[in-house]
Parts: C-alpha cells; structure tokens; sequence
C-alpha cells in the first residue's frame, strides 16, 4: 500500500488524515461543500416531498373505497367528501378556533425554550440549585399533565393562561435536560483550559457552554415543538371557552363525526407546520452556534 | 535531593516555579484518599522539567496545583517568588486530548486564547500563523478539528498555549494518545521549539524514554500516595532526538528508573503480587 500521505506533507511527520484532500481545505472549499451539499439537499426534498403527498392521496382512496363498499353508518365513518364538505361550511369557525390552540402552542413553546433555557443552564451552572430543583422537576414530569388541568382550570379560568401552562409544563423538561446534558458533556480537560485562560461567566457561556449544547438543544427544541399541540389539545378537553379541542369535544357529543375528522386532519397540517418551522429555525440557530454540526447531522 | 533555590532573576521569557513540600487529599466517598504527599523540589527559570509517573500518581493533579486551579490541602506552590492562591493564568496548558472546540476553525480555536484575554485581535491573528508556520500546520487555518489528524490537533493546541508567549508552560501527557511515530516527531519539535522560546516547561508523562530526550531533569513520582522517589538531572547534550536512548549513559538511567519504579510496585511479573492494585484480577488466570 502505498502512503498518499507523503506528497502532501510540507515536512516529515506532518502526516494529513487520510480522508482529507492533497491540497489542505481553505475556506471556499469548505463553503463550495456546504452550499452544494445544500444544493443537493433542496433538489432531494423536492422529490422527497412528493412521497407524503403520494401517500396521503392513497390513504384517502383507501378511505373511500372503505366507506363505499362497507357503507359503515356515517355517525361512525363519514366519507371523505362529508368531511370536505363539513370543512367548507365550517370553515371559519374550525379555523379561528384552530388559532387559538396555534397561539397558546407557540406562546407556551417560545416561553418554554426561554424559561428551561435558563433554568438548564443555571442547574447545570450551579450545584446547590441542581439539586434543589431537578429532583421536584422529574417528580413533575411524572405526572401526567391531564390530572394537573383541572386544578390550573379551577385557578386560572378558561382562557389562555391554564393553556399556556400546560403546554409549558409537557415542553420544558427536554430543554432543560438538554441543556444539563450540554453542559455536563464538556469535558474536564476544556473546563480547565477555559479557566487556565481566565475564561468566566458570560464569555465562558457564550464561547463554549452554549456553543457545546447547541446540537442537543437542537434536538430537544424539534421535540418539544411536536409536544406544544398535544398540550394544548390537552388542556383545552379539560376546560377553555374556546380552541380547536373544544370544537373537537363538541362535535364528538353530537355524533358529528365528519367536523371531527376535519378538526383533527386541521390539526395534523398544523403540528406539522409548527415542526417544520421549528427545525428550519433550529438549522439556522445551531449553524450560527456550532457551524460543525453542518452535514455531520442531518 | 537538595534543591539550588530557583533563580529569580528569571530569564526574559521563563520564570522559577516551587513546590514547597506539598501534600494533596481527595474526598471520595470512602473518605478521604491522599494523592500526594511531600512534594518539594524547584524548576529554574527556563528549565524543562519532566514528571514521571504510572498513571494515577497524582501527577495530573499536580499542574492543577502548580495553576493555582486546586489548592493544596498542605504547603504551597510559589511561582516567580510569588506564593499562588489563585488561578494562575499565566501559563499555557496542553492536554492529551487536544481539547480543541469542534465548531472553531484550527485557527479560531487558537484565537480562543486571545479572546479569553482581550488581546488585540489583527496581532494575535499574526501571532497565531507564525505558531502555525512553526509547527508547520499553515495552511490548516480554516480545518476544523475533526478534520485534523491526532498529531496536526496536539499542534493546534500548542500553538492555543503559546499565543500570549507565557512564561510557563504545562503539557500534561500531551502525545500519550499519540502513534509511536508522530509522538517522536512531537518530541523533536518541542524540544525546537523550547529551545527557541526557553519557557519553563513542566512537563507531565508515563514514557521513560520521552521524559529523558526532552527533559532537563526528570522527578520520579511512586503511586499512592503520589511521592517523589528521586530526581535525575540530564546533561546528555542537545538537540537531542531518540538515538540519545541508545547512548550507554541514558540506558543506564532508564535502567535504573524501571528498577526504581519496580522497587515500588510498578510493574509486576506474572506470579508476583505486586501492591498495584488491579493486579488481583488476574490471580485467577
């Protein structure tokens, strides 16, 4: 076996790695990689797009074709046109009902990340706090946050705030627990230079506790983002004057069955909205923090 | 073991560093646990001074000592005449691990340090390709470290520990992850590279042969508690390159370091019960 290594090293026992080019890579080669691997990437989502659509189209044949030859009574299975039908007419209320769960999603979510953002990193910053405070945490986490609804719902009334709790409290956990993770996974040996190197609190954040959890974070945010809906359909079968979970509640108590169905179709384009959004502003966070983890995660 | 008392009229760019008789206890869950005990010696302005030791001597332990970033439950450690009773900041750190940030360029991880410090950023950043230039990784600058070979990130991390030209330097087994053949190579340029700059080096290690090529003298530490068993000045002449193990009076001394060593329970034949512990499992064999 030849050594590839020998032409490109401008002095003995400067060996390059064997996977990297001849040439050292400069800057623009990083950024021709990145931007073609980009390239490719949008080119392939296009096609991988179509796949969902495909198989969305097929679930309603199915659907149909189900319904037709079974003709199940239609307060069990209405037909997809029923409820295509029962969208159009009810389209305004389905939709501004559909709003305000979107709101208290985002709000508690955009709540959630700040708050377990600083409540990770201080755990993690702080021992005494660690152990006040992640214990009473995971106890929390342990209870099922459908058994706590009904208490916010007797302090808080029906509007948006017991909402927003709720969402907060099915969200936050993982965003705290990554940010522990990030913090604790710097190794001991970087601590010590960083501290060798006078490197303290908002510089020793900022350069390398941040940056260090950034892919976690990243992670963690995708997951609570798929969490929010769920919390605040969760809240809303409890007790709200209004949102989609009461539209739900409501059509379920009428045997309307078609406007349930397109409630809850309503709510799968939604959540996958808020998902999407959220791991497109996670890419652009995370790239910004920690440009390593381009093309090494996906 | 007499000491000359460090030279305080230090050299420009090195200064004297003493350890006076310093012991160190760990709280572990079975109590407390003694890593070092009695450690008394001086390293002079400019001198380079190697740790010998099996792993878990506490010779780790004793650069965090030395960097004021532990504090020692006996004695004290004085560097430049000054007793440190908190982090000492000027000194640079190599590590076995490189410890490089995998989202910085090999260039920017260097800048750390001057970020760190505020130093004045277009001149570290020339400051920073001259370290590379000497280590002979220019052209890397803007690699990231996972696209460096083990040897090519040990220089990026010398090169992060010698931007703000500190008078101390501590590497603290820094070619221990090494291949046999980039170690030796790192051993050569870090004894050019000394030789250039004569900052005072402290040097951490478990290779016989690497603590005698590079060092100036050599302190032998025995496990549990961490002690020292002697000190070996080096007057082979340098440079030196790993040929000076095979001259009559080095192998002589690697000699009688081993014999030192196994005095002291370091390495163990198989049928003899050592007292290092972790031999016990293989009684059984």
């Amino acid at each position: 076996m030849s050594d590839s290594s020998s032409a490109s090293g401008s002095r003995p026992g400067v060996h390059a790695p064997r996977s990297a080019p001849a040439r050292p890579p400069n800057r623009a080669d990083i950024e021709e990689a990145a931007r073609s691997s980009i390239r490719g990437r949008i080119g392939k989502s296009v096609l991988d797009g179509l796949y969902p659509v495909l198989a969305l189209a097929a679930a309603i044949l199915l659907w149909a074709a189900i319904v037709a030859a079974f003709e199940p009574p239609a307060y069990m299975v209405p037909t997809p046109r029923r409820v295509a039908s029962e969208f159009l007419n009810q389209w305004e209320r389905l939709l501004t009902n559909m709003a305000t769960t979107t709101r208290v999603a985002l709000l508690g979510l955009f709540v959630s990340t700040v708050l377990g953002m600083t409540l990770g990193f201080a755990i993690a910053w702080w021992q005494p706090l660690r152990r006040v405070l992640l214990p009473p945490l995971i106890v929390t986490q342990s209870i099922p946050k459908i058994a706590l609804a009904p208490l916010l719902v007797v302090w808080f009334g029906y509007g948006a705030l017991p909402k927003t709790i709720v969402v907060i409290m099915v969200t936050i956990y993982p965003i705290v627990i990554a940010c522990t993770t990030g913090v604790t996974g710097v190794p001991q040996s970087t601590m010590t230079l960083a501290r060798s190197m006078g490197l303290r609190s908002f510089a020793l954040f900022g350069k390398i506790l941040l940056p260090a959890s950034a892919p976690h974070l990243a992670g963690a945010f995708r997951i609570a983002a798929s969490l929010a809906l769920i919390g605040a359909l969760i809240a809303e079968y409890v007790g709200s004057s209004n949102g989609i979970g009461v539209v739900l509640l409501m059509a379920i108590g009428t045997q309307n069955t078609a406007l349930t169905f397109a409630a809850i179709v309503l709510c799968g384009l939604v959540g996958s909205f808020i998902y999407l959004g959220a791991t497109a502003v996670t890419r652009l966070a995370t790239l910004g923090l920690n440009p390593s983890y381009l093309g090494s995660h996906s | 073991m007499d000491q000359p008392a460090g030279d305080t009229a230090a050299s420009p760019s090195g200064t004297d560093l003493r350890f006076e008789a310093i012991g160190h206890d760990f709280e572990s869950q079975h109590g407390s646990v003694q890593a070092l005990a009695g450690i008394d010696f001086a390293v002079n302005a400019g001198q380079f001074v190697a740790i010998l030791g099996p792993s878990g001597c506490g010779k780790s332990t004793l650069l965090l000592l030395a960097a004021g970033l532990l504090a020692p439950s006996e004695g004290a450690v004085v560097v430049g005449g000054e007793r440190v009773t908190k982090p000492f900041t000027d000194c640079g750190f190599v590590f076995q691990d490189a410890s490089l940030l995998e989202w910085r360029t090999a260039l920017r991880n260097i800048l750390l340090q001057a970020e760190a410090r505020g130093m004045d950023r277009g001149q570290a950043e020339g400051r920073a390709r001259e370290l590379m230039e000497l280590t002979g990784i220019s052209g890397f600058e803007d690699a990231y470290p996972t696209q460096l070979s083990g040897g090519m990130r040990q220089r990026v991390a010398l090169c992060r520990a010698l931007l703000h030209d500190p008078p101390v330097l501590f590497m603290d087994e820094p070619f221990g992850a090494l291949d046999a053949l980039t170690r030796e190579q790192m051993v050569l340029d870090t004894q050019r590279i000394w030789m250039e700059g004569a900052k005072t080096v402290l040097f951490v290690t478990h290779d016989i042969g690497e603590a005698i090529v590079l060092a100036d003298r050599v302190v032998v530490l025995g496990p549990r508690p961490g002690r020292i068993l002697e000190i070996y000045d080096i007057a082979l002449p340098r440079p030196r390159d790993m040929d000076a193990l095979a001259e009559p009076r080095s192998i002589a001394l690697q000699h009688k370091i081993r014999e030192l060593l196994r005095a002291h329970g370091v390495f163990t034949q198989p049928g003899q019960f050592g007292s290092c512990p972790g031999n016990e499992g293989t009684s059984g064999l």
